[in-house]
C-alpha cells in the first residue's frame, strides 16, 4: 500500500525543519491503479487536529508529527479513507500514499466511515470538493454533468433547466471565475443550457469556493471553479467508451515511457444519425413542436423547412510530462463547440393571368446559423522544490466565440423569361468574441507548521470584438476592446493555535482599460471550537472587468455577449462577501449552516426596455446598478456508507436596485428565489446504485405585463399600449422535480460495464420557464413556456 | 450541535424580517388641457386585462384628482367619463406649467406639462375641396387614383422653431352627405380615410388635405395642435416582445398614459360636389 520512494535530498531539507521530539514527513497522494495524482486530499494525524491538504499536484508535508509510529488519515472525496502506521524507515522517505476509488461492490472493500462518497462540503469556509468518480450515479438529464452537480449544493440555484450555469448565492453565472487547468473559460454549458461543457470522464477534481475566496483567484465578483483535468495514468493504458440517447463519448489514456503520460477524452451529440426520442423532446422543449414539419405545401406555396441541424462537442486532450518526481509539465488542450442550423425555403408560384407562362415565383431563402463555443490551450510547470516549497507556472489563451448569422433573401421572378422582378437581402449578425492570454506564476511557502505563505503573479490580455447589425444597415453595438488585467497577490494560511487558523490576503491588481489600480482584502478563519464543532467566518472584496451581457433568446441559440467593463458604457463590477458558519462533523454525518450577505456594485444589464421606435442608441441600452445578496444555507450529508446523501436547504433574497427600473426602487434579481430544497440519496444494493434527487424552488421573479390601455388621440384615433409591471414583480409557480436512476456496474473478461437508466422529472410536473404573450391578437393571447417533462435515458460506459 | 441550532435559528429570524414587496398595478391617466379652454378632458382609467379585448374601457370614478397651477389647487369632478374643473377662476394660457395629481386609493400618481404657445400664421391654400360623384363603375380605380392627387388643398403655418406640430380635421357639423355611394367596399373606405390623419406629431409647417380621404361633404376644420414632446412621444411606440418588453411612453410618475396641454389654430374648408 505504501510505497517508499527515497529522495534524499528533499528529504534533507525536510528533516532540517523538525523540532526536538517531533517530525516532517513529506509525500505524494495518488490514485493507485492510475498514478494520478489527488490534490486536495486531506492529511492527517489520526484522532488529533493535526493536519493538511495535498496541493494541485497531490504533494504535502506535514509538520509536528508526534512520532515515527503515528498513525496517518489520508481521505479524497469518492475515494476510501486510508490509514497508514508510519514507521522509522517511512518518515525518511518521501511517502507515496496510494488511494482507491469507492467501490459499490460491497463485498470488496469496506468503506470507512470517514469517507465522502460524492461531495466534500466542507473543505473550507464556502468551499466544497466534487468527486468525478461518482457524479454519473446521479441522475441527469443526459449526460453525466458536473455543473449540473454542483447545481445540487446549498447556495447554488439547482432550478432553471435552461442553463447549466451556476447562480450562486445570488450571483449569475458570468459572475463566476471558471478555470479548467488555468483556461478561462467562458461557455460553460452546451445545447442552449441543457447540459455543462465539462466531461466528467476527463476532469479529475472539481473544486468550487461559493464565495469570499482566497487571494490567488480574482476577477469575478460571486464564485470560483477551478477544475483539474487528469494527467493520465503514467503506469498502464486503459480506455472506455459510452453513450446515451443523446451523445457518445470516448476517453483513453496511456504512458509513453516512464515519464509522458497522455489522456484524451472527447464527446459529440450524435443526433443527425440517430433522431432519439431524448433529442426530440429536449428539441421540442426548446423550439415548440410546430416548428419541425419537414415540407408544406398548400395551394401554390410549398416551405421547405430543414430540420435544425444541432450538434456539439467537446473535446480534452492532456500531454504530461515528468522529468523528475518533484517536477510536472503539463499541456492541456480544450475545445467544445455548437452548432446550430436553421435555414429553410419558401418558393409560392402565384398566378397572375390565365396563362401560367406569366405566373411569378416567389422565393424566400433564410438562411441561418448559429456557432458557439470555446477553446483553449495551457501549458504548466509545476515543482515541487523541497519539502516547504511548490511553484506553478502557466500560461494559458482561451478563445470564446459566439456569431448568430442570418441572411433572409427575397426574389420576385418570373421564371419563363427567366426575369427577376423584385430582389434584395436582409442579413442580421451578432458576432462576438473574446480571447484571452495568461501567465500567471504561483508560490507556495510553508516554512514551518503555522504559516502556509501563498504569493503569486498574474497577467491577462482580452481582447473583445462584438458586432450587432439588425437589417443589413442598422448597426446596434459594434465593441472592439482590448485591456491588460496584471495581479500580485499574497496570503498566509496562519496556525494561531490547535484551535484557530485564520487566512488573510491581499490581491493588488491594476486594469488599464478604466486605469484602474485596486486593493483586495481576503481573510478567512476557522475555529476548531470541538472536536466536531467548526465555527467559520470569512470576508473579500472582488472586482469584475469582463462582463457577460444577458440577450435572452432561448430559441435562437446563444446571444449574449461579452464586453470589458469601461466605467462608461459597462461599469466596473465590485463586491463585497460576508460569510459566516457553523459545522459539526460526525464520522458519518455533516450539519453545516452557512449565512452570507453580499454587497454588489457596478451591475450592469442590457434591456430593450426603454427604446423608443427607430432609435438604437447604446446608452438607452445599458443600465447601471447596484445589488444585494443575503441567505442561509443548511447542509445535512450523510458522507458514506451504503446508503449517502443530503439535503440541502437554501434561504435566499436578491435585490437590485437599478436608477431606470422601478423608479429607482429596489426590485427581485430574475434568479431571486426565497426557498430552495434538494435531497439527494443514493444507495448501494449489491452491484446496483440507485439514486433520487428531489428539487423544489419558491417561485422565482419575472416580469409581467401588467394590462393593456388605450389613450384616444387629438384626431379620434386610438393607440392602444401594453403595461408593464414592476420589474420582476410577478412570481412563476413554484418549481419541483424528482429525478431517479439506477446504475449497475459488472465486469466481463477484462472489461467494467457501467449500466445506467435514468428518469428525469419523474412525476412529469411541467415547471415554467417563461411565459410568452402574442400581443398582435386581440385579445393577446398568453402561453406558458414549460421545461422539459419525464424525461428517461439509458446509458452504458465500458472500460478496458 | 446545539450552537449550530441557535446561531441558525438566530440567523434565520433576522432573515423573515424581509418583506417580497408587492405593489398595486398602475392606473391610467389620459389628460389634455387646452390653452384658452375649460378643463375637462382628463380621464382615469385601470388597464383592462392582457387576455381581455382591447375595445373595454375601466374608467375610475372616484379618483381624487387636482390641477396645480402656480401653487394653487383646482379640485375636478367626475363627470360624464371625464374629470372637469366646473369653477370660473381657472385660466388656461400658453406658459404655464399645470401639474396634475390623481389620488385612487393608496396609489398615487402625477404627472406634469407646460401649455405650448399657439400655432401661428395658420393658413389654407383654398376655401373649396371639389369631389364629384362618386359611382360605382369600371373606371372608379382610375378615378379615385385620378382624385387623390387632383382634389387637394395645403394648410401650413409658421414653423420657425421647428415645433413639434399635429393636425386633427373633423367635420363642423355631423351629419353630411356621403361622399361614397352605398355598396363602396368599406376597406376601400378605410384605407382612404388613412390619409387624412397626420402619421404622427412633427416638426413640420405644412400638411396636405385629400378629398377623398373623408367620409362626408360639407363643412370641415382642420385643427393645427402646437404639441409637447410627450405627446409626440406616443407615437414611439415598438413593437412589444414578451421576451424583453418595453415601457410604454409616458410622462406619468408612477402610472400610465398621458398628461399634455396643447394651444392651437384653425382653418376652415368645404367638401363640395363638381
Amino acid at each position: 500500500m505504501v510505497r517508499k520512494i527515497i529522495i534524499a535530498s528533499s528529504l534533507m531539507i525536510c528533516l532540517a525543519s523538525s523540532v526536538v521530539g517531533q517530525f516532517a514527513i513529506t509525500g505524494k497522494v495518488i490514485e493507485k491503479e492510475s498514478g494520478e495524482s489527488l490534490p486536495y486530499a486531506t492529511v492527517s494525524i489520526k484522532n488529533t487536529t493535526v493536519g493538511t491538504n495535498t496541493n494541485l499536484d497531490g504533494f504535502f508535508t506535514l509538520y509536528n508529527v508526534p512520532s515515527d509510529t503515528t498513525t496517518l488519515q489520508v481521505s479524497y472525496v469518492g475515494y476510501d479513507v486510508l490509514k497508514i502506521k508510519l514507521s522509522k524507515e517511512t518518515i525518511n522517505s518521501l511517502i507515496i500514499i496510494e488511494l482507491e476509488p469507492l467501490s459499490t461492490n460491497l463485498e470488496e472493500v469496506v468503506v470507512s466511515a470517514d469517507a465522502y462518497k460524492v461531495l466534500k462540503a466542507n473543505s473550507g469556509v464556502s468551499t466544497s470538493t466534487l468527486s468525478t468518480k461518482q457524479l454519473a450515479l446521479l441522475p441527469s438529464i443526459g449526460e453525466v454533468d458536473i455543473f449540473r452537480s454542483l447545481q445540487l449544493l446549498p447556495g447554488i440555484s439547482s432550478t432553471n433547466q435552461s442553463s447549466a450555469g451556476l447562480y450562486v448565492r445570488g450571483g449569475t453565472p458570468e459572475q463566476n471565475l471558471v478555470l479548467l487547468d488555468g483556461i478561462t473559460v467562458y461557455k460553460v454549458d452546451h445545447f442552449f443550457g441543457f447540459f455543462s461543457a465539462f466531461n466528467a470522464n476527463a476532469v479529475k477534481d472539481v473544486k468550487i469556493y461559493k464565495g469570499a475566496y482566497p487571494a490567488k483567484y480574482g476577477g469575478r465578483v460571486s464564485s470560483v471553479v477551478d477544475m483539474k483535468l487528469k494527467t493520465g495514468s503514467f503506469q498502464k493504458s486503459s480506455a472506455s467508451a459510452g453513450f446515451n440517447l443523446f451523445a457518445f463519448n470516448a476517453q483513453a489514456e496511456t504512458p509513453i515511457g516512464k515519464n509522458v503520460a497522455i489522456m484524451f477524452a472527447g464527446r459529440r451529440s450524435f443526433n443527425e444519425v440517430i433522431n432519439s426520442g431524448l433529442f426530440r423532446d429536449l428539441r421540442d422543449n426548446l423550439f415548440g413542436d410546430n416548428e419541425f414539419s419537414n415540407v408544406e405545401e398548400s395551394n401554390n406555396v410549398i416551405i421547405k423547412e430543414v430540420n435544425p441541424d444541432f450538434n456539439f462537442y467537446d473535446v480534452n486532450t492532456k500531454v504530461s510530462y515528468r522529468p523528475t518526481e518533484m517536477d510536472l509539465i503539463t499541456f492541456s488542450y480544450y475545445g467544445g463547440k455548437d452548432f446550430l442550423d436553421e435555414s429553410r425555403d419558401l418558393n409560392a408560384t402565384i398566378p397572375v393571368g390565365t396563362d401560367e407562362t406569366e405566373n411569378r415565383l416567389l422565393t424566400i431563402d433564410i438562411l441561418s446559423s448559429t456557432d458557439w463555443g470555446n477553446n483553449g490551450t495551457s501549458i504548466k510547470w509545476s515543482r515541487q522544490c523541497n519539502s516547504k516549497v511548490y511553484t506553478n507556472l502557466i500560461g494559458a489563451r482561451s478563445k470564446y466565440f459566439s456569431k448568430y448569422n442570418r441572411d433572409a433573401s427575397l426574389a420576385l421572378t418570373i421564371p419563363e423569361l427567366d426575369s427577376t422582378i423584385v430582389g434584395g437581402s436582409l442579413k442580421t449578425l451578432e458576432d462576438n468574441k473574446v480571447r484571452d492570454h495568461s501567465f500567471r506564476f504561483d508560490l507556495e511557502w510553508k516554512p514551518n507548521a503555522k504559516h502556509t505563505i501563498e504569493s503569486g503573479l498574474v497577467y491577462i490580455n482580452t481582447n473583445i470584438d462584438y458586432l450587432n447589425i439588425r437589417d443589413d444597415s442598422i448597426k446596434v453595438l459594434e465593441r472592439r476592446e482590448e485591456a491588460v488585467y496584471a495581479a500580485a497577490y499574497i496570503s498566509d494560511s496562519w496556525v494561531l493555535s490547535d484551535k484557530l487558523t485564520i487566512t488573510p490576503g491581499v490581491r493588488l491588481a491594476s486594469y488599464d482599460f478604466s486605469d484602474q489600480t485596486v486593493v483586495s482584502p481576503r481573510f478567512s478563519a476557522l475555529y476548531q471550537f470541538s472536536d466536531r464543532v467548526k465555527l467559520k467566518l470569512a470576508y473579500g472584496k472582488f472586482y469584475q472587468y469582463v462582463n457577460r451581457i444577458i440577450n435572452e433568446n432561448l430559441s435562437e441559440g446563444s446571444r449574449d455577449f461579452w464586453l470589458l467593463a469601461d466605467n462608461d458604457l459597462v461599469p466596473v463590477s465590485r463586491a463585497r462577501h460576508y460569510v459566516v458558519g457553523v459545522s459539526y462533523e460526525t464520522k458519518g454525518w455533516l450539519f453545516d449552516v452557512e449565512s452570507y450577505y453580499k454587497r454588489l456594485k457596478g451591475l450592469s444589464e442590457f434591456t430593450l426596455r426603454f427604446r423608443t421606435a427607430g432609435t438604437l442608441d447604446p446608452e438607452q441600452l445599458f443600465l447601471a446598478g447596484k445589488g444585494e445578496a443575503k441567505g442561509l444555507e443548511f447542509l445535512i450529508q450523510k458522507k458514506s456508507g451504503q446508503y449517502t446523501g443530503w439535503l440541502a436547504y437554501t434561504l435566499g433574497n436578491v435585490r437590485n436596485t437599478f436608477d431606470g427600473f422601478n423608479d429607482g426602487k429596489p426590485f427581485p434579481a430574475l434568479h431571486d428565489q426565497l426557498h430552495e430544497v434538494k435531497v439527494v440519496q443514493s444507495v448501494d444494493v449489491d452491484d446496483w446504485t440507485l439514486s433520487t434527487v428531489f428539487i423544489y424552488g419558491s417561485g422565482k421573479a419575472f416580469s409581467e405585463p401588467s394590462g393593456q390601455y388605450s389613450v384616444e388621440l387629438l384626431d379620434g384615433r386610438t393607440l392602444n399600449y401594453i403595461g408593464v409591471g414592476d420589474k420582476n414583480g410577478s412570481r412563476l409557480k413554484a418549481y419541483s422535480r424528482f429525478d431517479v436512476s439506477a446504475h449497475n456496474k459488472f465486469t466481463r473478461g477484462n472489461a467494467e460495464y457501467d449500466l445506467g437508466f435514468s428518469i428525469f422529472n419523474v412525476f412529469n410536473r411541467r415547471n415554467t420557464s417563461y411565459f410568452q404573450y402574442d400581443f398582435q391578437q386581440n385579445p393577446s393571447v398568453i402561453t406558458e413556456i414549460t421545461y422539459l417533462g419525464i424525461t428517461p435515458n439509458i446509458s452504458l460506459n465500458v472500460k478496458f | 450541535m446545539k450552537q449550530s441550532l441557535i446561531i441558525s435559528l438566530f440567523l434565520l429570524l433576522g432573515y423573515s424580517c424581509n418583506q417580497i414587496d408587492d405593489t398595486d398595478p398602475k392606473f391610467v391617466i389620459e389628460g389634455f388641457i387646452f390653452a384658452g379652454e375649460r378643463v375637462e378632458d382628463i380621464k382615469v382609467k385601470e388597464q383592462i386585462g392582457i387576455d381581455e379585448p382591447d375595445s373595454l374601457d375601466r374608467l375610475i370614478r372616484d379618483a381624487v384628482v387636482v390641477l396645480i397651477k402656480e401653487g394653487q389647487e383646482y379640485p375636478l369632478q367626475y363627470d360624464e367619463g371625464n374629470y372637469k374643473y366646473f369653477g370660473s377662476n381657472l385660466l388656461v394660457e400658453s406658459g404655464d406649467l399645470l401639474r396634475l395629481e390623481v389620488t385612487v386609493g393608496d396609489r398615487i400618481a402625477s404627472a406634469e406639462t407646460i401649455v405650448p404657445a399657439a400655432t401661428e400664421g395658420l393658413t389654407i391654400s383654398g376655401t373649396e375641396l371639389i369631389v364629384p360623384e362618386i359611382i360605382l363603375s369600371f373606371g372608379l380605380v382610375n378615378k379615385l387614383a385620378e382624385l387623390f392627387f387632383t382634389s387637394r388643398l395645403t394648410a401650413s403655418w409658421d414653423n420657425p422653431g421647428e415645433d413639434l406640430h399635429f393636425i386633427a380635421i373633423e367635420p363642423v357639423v355631423a351629419e353630411y352627405d356621403s361622399l361614397f355611394p352605398t355598396g363602396f367596399p368599406q376597406e376601400g373606405k378605410d384605407f382612404l380615410s388613412g390619409f387624412k390623419f397626420a402619421p404622427q406629431a412633427l416638426e413640420v409647417d405644412t400638411f396636405s388635405i385629400i378629398g377623398i380621404a373623408f367620409e362626408t361633404y360639407g363643412r370641415h376644420r382642420a385643427k393645427v395642435y402646437r404639441v409637447n414632446q410627450e405627446y409626440a412621444d406616443l407615437f414611439n411606440n415598438p413593437e412589444q416582445d414578451s421576451r424583453d418588453l418595453t415601457v410604454p411612453p409616458s410622462n406619468v410618475v408612477n402610472g400610465f398614459g398621458i398628461f399634455s396641454a396643447f394651444a392651437s389654430d384653425s382653418v376652415f374648408f368645404d367638401i363640395v360636389r363638381e
